[in-house]
């Protein structure tokens, strides 16, 4: 008997979404009228996935409460990687849910078309079903190339290239400006920040950005790029998986548009980077296994109006592994 | 790569900034001894990474109490940091702006030059463009509230 694909939600678009999503993931979708339905379809088992709307933080607790009346939040049957909640809420005015023990997957649900981004989700939904959601070619139908960085000066010839490839994909020179500087971030932090030492503790917290190093044995970083027509996919991967999950999903929520950024000499990354990338249009998927491999992978759609590219459907996902 | 380019005007030192700002920027090198009256004009910075963002901040902040200082001709890439960072500016003087516009009919992307004191009359009802490549009409493409959020506190 297939898993299936649990949904809570109040949103017509939301059924259209999940149902697309689970057709392409090979899971038998339930709707479910509250949050009590989905909490005992958890305690049942064999559920693979669980949509869930959120309206706001009050909302939230309500579920959180109902998983852990039924099941416990920290149970076994409870697994963030299989959680995606649906919002139209900025990321900013999440941190309740990116905190929680349930988080998951961010879901902001700026459909074009319900179907089409259910589809394109169910490739999301489909990875996560497997044993580790690693590798552009689980998510995405169109061949990868692969390029091996050997040296942290590379950076700035790679995410040139990224953004030529873009020019010459139709790209708008806007928008592959703003992929090619998304590729910028997810490099760097595969150079800079992946890399710790026994003790769990960031090697390179101090060293400015600017340092030339070999990227070999575990220093060794690798950029995966594919575009099927529509969506532009890119990965970073490092072999140190040591994504710091509360850590990263603080930075995402982070917001400098009232409170003054502060550069602290300490730390020579800046920490804006990878929630700019949510706020300019992409999708950013954390797939990491503690220890030995971390993939970022970004994706952005295609589209002539900035404006639309700007406000596109796109998630925030991450699949951890212990 | 960023380079400047300088110039002494009666207004002050205008440097021109053209490339990407990203973690090899040295603005001191750059820029030299910060003169009394600093215009820094962005029309050519086309990309600046998270660790451009910090070097500027910090560059600028350093001016403070030093340097008279002033941007113009700020590119979208510029823009969309005034509008994310809070302090981007770092208590300098904005005179304008590009604007982004693509044309309704060869979605051509072109931009508008528009100083600020006219946005502000203009709230966010920027007027058409003509596009230079057909000749129909270009429209602002942006989220309005989103690129021009930034005129609340300039
Ligand atoms: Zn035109």
């Amino acid at each position: 008997m297939s898993k299936s694909l649990v949904l809570y939600s109040n949103n017509p678009d939301d059924k259209i979404f999940a149902a697309e999503a689970a057709a392409v993931a090979h899971l038998n979708l339930e709707v479910k009228s509250d949050f009590i339905g989905v909490a005992d379809a958890l305690a049942a088992g064999e559920v693979g996935a669980v949509f869930c709307e959120i309206i706001d933080q009050a909302a939230f607790r309500k579920f959180e409460e109902a998983i852990q009346s039924r099941v416990g939040l920290f149970s076994d049957k409870v697994n963030g990687n299989h959680f995606h909640f649906l919002t139209d809420l900025d990321i900013e005015k999440t941190t309740f849910l990116l905190e929680s023990p349930l988080f998951g997957n961010f879901v902001l649900r700026h459909y074009e078309s319900p179907k089409a981004d259910g589809q394109h989700y169910g490739r999301i939904v489909a990875a996560s079903q497997t044993d580790r959601a690693f590798g552009l070619e689980s998510i995405m139908k169109s061949k990868t190339q692969s390029v091996k960085l050997e040296w942290t000066t590379q950076k700035q010839d790679a995410v040139d290239a990224v953004r030529n490839y873009l020019l010459a994909a139709k790209f708008k020179a806007r928008m592959a400006t703003t992929v090619a500087n998304a590729v910028d971030e997810i490099l760097m932090n595969a150079m800079y920040d992946a890399p710790v030492d026994d003790l769990g503790k960031s090697i390179y917290q101090s060293t400015p950005r600017s340092t030339p190093m070999k990227l070999e044995n575990k220093a060794a970083v690798q950029m995966e790029i594919t575009y099927d027509g529509k969506y532009v996919a890119v990965s970073a991967i490092d072999l140190y998986g040591s994504v710091d999950k509360k850590k990263l999903l603080a930075h995402m929520a982070k917001s400098y548009q009232r409170e003054e950024f502060r550069v602290r000499a300490t730390h020579q990354g800046a920490g804006v980077g990878l929630g700019q990338v949510f706020r300019s249009g992409g999708s950013v998927l954390f797939s990491s296994e503690a220890g030995s491999r971390t993939e970022v992978t970004i994706m952005f759609r295609r589209l002539d109006m900035f404006r639309e590219f700007k406000d596109q459907f796109r998630f925030l996902g991450t699949q951890f592994y212990f | 790569m960023l380079n400047a380019a300088k110039e002494t005007t009666d207004q002050g030192l205008v440097v021109r900034l053209s490339g990407t700002i990203e973690e090899n920027v040295n603005f001191e090198q750059l820029i030299g001894t910060p003169p009394a009256k600093l215009i820094v004009n962005c029309k050519e910075v086309a990309r600046i990474n998270s660790v451009g963002v910090k070097a500027w901040i910090k560059y600028f902040q350093s001016l403070q109490g030093k340097s008279k200082l002033r941007f113009q001709e700020c590119s979208t890439a510029i823009v969309e940091q005034i509008n994310l960072i809070s302090n981007f500016l770092c208590g300098g003087g904005l005179d304008s702006i590009y604007v982004p516009f693509t044309c309704v009919s060869c979605k051509s992307q072109l931009v508008g030059l528009f100083k600020i004191e006219d946005l502000k009359k203009m709230g966010m009802n920027v007027p058409e463009l003509k596009c230079s490549k057909c000749g129909n009409k270009a429209v602002f493409d942006d989220i309005p509230e989103e690129y021009f959020g930034f005129l609340t506190r300039v």
